[in-house]
């Protein structure tokens, strides 16, 4: 492992210079149309893991937006697991229950799925998750445009790779997946329920 | 709660673990005051969640937190920690952040104690000479070695310090075949490739077994021991002799002094949070540079009006780190036979390979000779979810979907990375220090540090000067997207400086025995005592100097 804190791999929190969240004006909220049909259960059946105890962290709708915005930025493909596979959602929520973590933060991760969905409206007067692929991903490169965009989508990314590449015990990277698909070894000793996150938080 | 020592020392890291150790086997009752938990080796897990992308062996930043002043054009930006998520903190648990080391140790050279005098002044820099020589320091690095446990071999070269040993008391930990393509691309560069001495043992020793070689090392704490932590190399063993107490949870915010100036008592909170009092007849604070400088300025009193050892206004002064920067270079699979992808892929086995050819750099470029620095090559670490975060990042802004899956998909099966770090010495100016804040405090209502983080642009030009030898060391090894990065951004693992140690009170906080002048009963021994911080990781300079130092408190205190 490099000595010097200013590498990059050095597991650091912070990968961009952090950007200022800015506040946007929440009237287009009021347009937001809620027609979502497809609720996607924000609980998941993965006993005795972290994750397995989140709840009542987003609503319905948020969640199905996350869901869609997650398949977008990171697909199932013949070769690899998708977002889906991998619980990314859940983790998600997860993280958003996270009291140790840094309040600004969780606001903007939970900010950034209203303005994805301002974003869909603005430009197609739908829901994200109504949207077609193409439409996704213009919306998607829209908000990228706009720094607090960019930055929640960066924080959405990151989230997904640790869904990926955490250890299972935390109930995403389901059977391995993550680790099979890029070859990678963990180390040894793997955590155990005693000392997974956060019980070793101080 | 009042509890009496014989000597009390705040802080359980490589500074304070030598002390421990020799003082408890020299009959002393000692007592150390650690702010972190006692986790042990069965506690550890290469679990990146909780140990690098979570706070898990830190205090959480909304706790507390540091003020960071970062240099720009023509002023500093303060920011505390918690605003800009830039976390200043190590380790905080017994052993300190020796647990989380990677033990590159390199030994200081003998022109370090004299830098001043050696190479002159440069016009901006409080360069200084130590008080002491390298001979001086010499048998408690050949201590460290024997004691803490550090594996390597000597091999001849221009710089190689004087020994009083032969060779490391430890063999070297297995290889990658990588080390042997550096070997053969200095050789054809006409540069001497040196074997890295590790404080990881390659052999059980007492009750420590040897590495096992988990490929995650630097950052992680070490599960079998072989990694040489002030816990498990000194404190385990010292606990044995029955004089040692060890209390984790105590966060000493306070040295009370009587009328003569003396430490009378050190003050902490439990993990209950209510105060205890420590008496004791000789204090050691060894809490990392920034947190010494810290409590030191936190303590008036009568003979200290502005903090222990500032009766000259130098205490916090010249804190340095450790200039340089990294470098990086691919090796695609591609390029290699079947044979050699498989020694490539061979995880778990080190590198283990530096260059010491520019420690002293003689070049046209630079006027006369100058001090350069030590480079050291390393696998990029092993950690998925941290070298993922980089990949999302493409020319144009962020990448997504099949695109970012054929790229991670690429980096992480098709080619290995080889990272290089050039340590140089970090210029103590006069904008580089610690004092306290005037706003922000910690849970318990105490003054936080505030560091001043200017930087000499010195120490930017050897870093580049070093940089660029190195990538043509990785261009001859037939490395591919070769690039490499200088700047003035402090480390925050690696922090020295604040107490300087000299001759002349007027100048300096310590004296040659790391005796605070204005105090004679209380010592430092972390890294608070360097005047300047040679071209190297501190940690086994602290280790050597703190063994120094208790051996000099063994002998006074008999």
């Amino acid at each position: 492992m490099a000595s010097k804190q200013f590498t990059d791999d050095l597991g650091t929190r912070i990968t961009k210079p952090h950007r200022t969240t800015l506040n946007r004006r929440h009237f287009l909220l009021g347009m937001v149309a809620i027609s979502v049909t497809a609720v996607v259960p924000s609980v998941i059946s993965c006993s005795a893991s972290p994750i397995h105890d989140v709840h009542n962290q987003l609503t319905d709708f948020d969640f199905a937006t996350l869901t869609a915005v997650q398949n977008h930025l990171f697909p199932t493909t013949d070769d690899a697991p998708g977002a889906t596979e991998l619980h990314a959602a859940t983790y998600y929520s997860w993280t958003l229950m996270d009291t140790e973590k840094d309040p600004k933060v969780i606001q903007k991760m939970r900010d950034g799925l209203k303005w994805i969905e301002e974003e869909a409206q603005k430009l197609y007067q739908n829901s994200f998750v109504s949207l077609s692929h193409n439409q996704k991903e213009t919306a998607l490169r829209s908000l990228e445009k706009e720094g607090y965009g960019e930055s929640w989508i960066s924080l959405t990314l990151t989230n997904i790779f640790e869904a990926l590449l955490s250890d299972p015990i935390y109930g995403a990277n389901t059977n391995q997946s993550g680790w099979k698909w890029l070859d990678h070894t963990p180390g040894i000793p793997r955590p155990t329920a005693e000392n997974i996150y956060k019980n070793t938080a101080q | 709660m009042i509890i009496e020592t014989e000597v009390c020392i705040v802080g359980s890291g490589a500074g304070a673990a030598p002390v421990a150790y020799t003082l408890s086997k020299a009959g002393k009752k000692v007592l150390v005051l650690e702010k972190g938990p006692w986790l042990k080796e069965e506690d550890f897990s290469k679990d990146e969640i909780s140990v690098c992308r979570r706070p898990g062996y830190t205090p959480n930043l909304r706790d507390e937190r540091h003020v960071l002043e970062t240099p720009h054009k023509d002023h500093f930006d303060a920011k505390s920690t918690y605003d800009s998520g830039r976390d200043f903190w190590n380790g905080n648990m017994v052993g300190g952040s020796s647990n989380l080391m990677s033990g590159y140790f390199h030994r200081l050279k003998p022109n370090d104690f004299k830098l001043l005098s050696t190479y002159g002044p440069i016009e901006g820099a409080n360069v200084a000479d130590w008080p002491i020589t390298y001979e001086e320091l010499e048998p408690f690095y050949a201590m460290t070695e024997k004691v803490v446990g550090v594996s390597g071999k000597v091999v001849s070269h221009a710089q190689l310090e004087p020994r009083s040993t032969p060779d490391f008391p430890y063999p070297p930990l297995a290889e990658n075949h990588i080390s042997s393509l550096i070997d053969d691309a200095c050789e054809n560069l006409g540069y001497t490739s040196l074997p890295t001495a590790r404080a990881i043992i390659s052999k059980p020793k007492e009750d420590r077994n040897a590495c096992y070689y988990s490929n995650y090392c630097g950052s992680y704490a070490c599960s079998s021991g072989a990694k040489g932590s002030a816990r498990a190399a000194l404190l385990d063993p010292a606990l044995k002799t029955g004089n040692l107490t060890v209390t984790p949870h105590a966060k000493v915010f306070k040295l009370t002094t009587d009328a003569t100036g003396k430490v009378v008592s050190a003050h902490y909170y439990d993990q209950n949070n209510q105060e205890v009092i420590v008496k004791a007849q000789t204090f050691v604070v060894a809490c990392q540079a920034i947190e010494t400088s810290r409590l030191l300025l936190t303590s008036t009193g009568e003979k200290h009006p502005d903090g222990i050892g500032n009766n000259n206004n130098q205490l916090g002064k010249n804190v340095i780190f450790s200039a340089g920067g990294v470098g990086h270079g691919e090796f695609p699979y591609a390029n290699f036979s079947e044979e050699e992808i498989t020694k490539l892929k061979a995880r778990g086995t080190f590198v283990n390979r530096s260059l010491q050819e520019w420690y002293e750099i003689d070049d046209p470029e630079f006027g006369h000779k100058t001090k350069g620095g030590t480079v050291d090559f390393l696998w990029k670490h092993a950690n998925p979810i941290s070298r993922s975060i980089r990949l999302k990042w493409g020319k144009d802004g962020l990448v997504w979907g099949d695109t970012l899956k054929k790229k991670m998909h690429h980096y992480f099966t098709q080619e290995r990375h080889l990272t290089f770090e050039v340590f140089n010495d970090w210029l103590p100016t006069d904008d580089c220090f610690v004092t306290l804040d005037d706003k922000v405090t910690d849970k318990w209502g105490d003054p936080v540090a505030k560091v001043r983080l200017g930087y000499h642009t010195h120490d930017l030009k050897v870093g580049n000067y070093i940089s660029e030898k190195t990538e043509a060391v990785l261009k001859e090894m037939g490395a591919e997207r070769i690039r490499s990065s200088v700047s003035g951004s402090a480390p925050a693992n690696l922090q020295a400086g604040g107490c300087r140690f000299g001759d002349d009170p007027k100048t300096s906080v310590l004296d040659k025995n790391c005796k605070v002048h204005d105090c004679d009963n209380l010592y430092i021994t972390d890294g608070s005592f360097m005047p300047t911080g040679g071209s190297v990781p501190y940690t086994f300079t602290i280790y050597a100097n703190s063994f120094r130092v208790a051996d000099y408190l063994a002998r006074k205190l008999a």
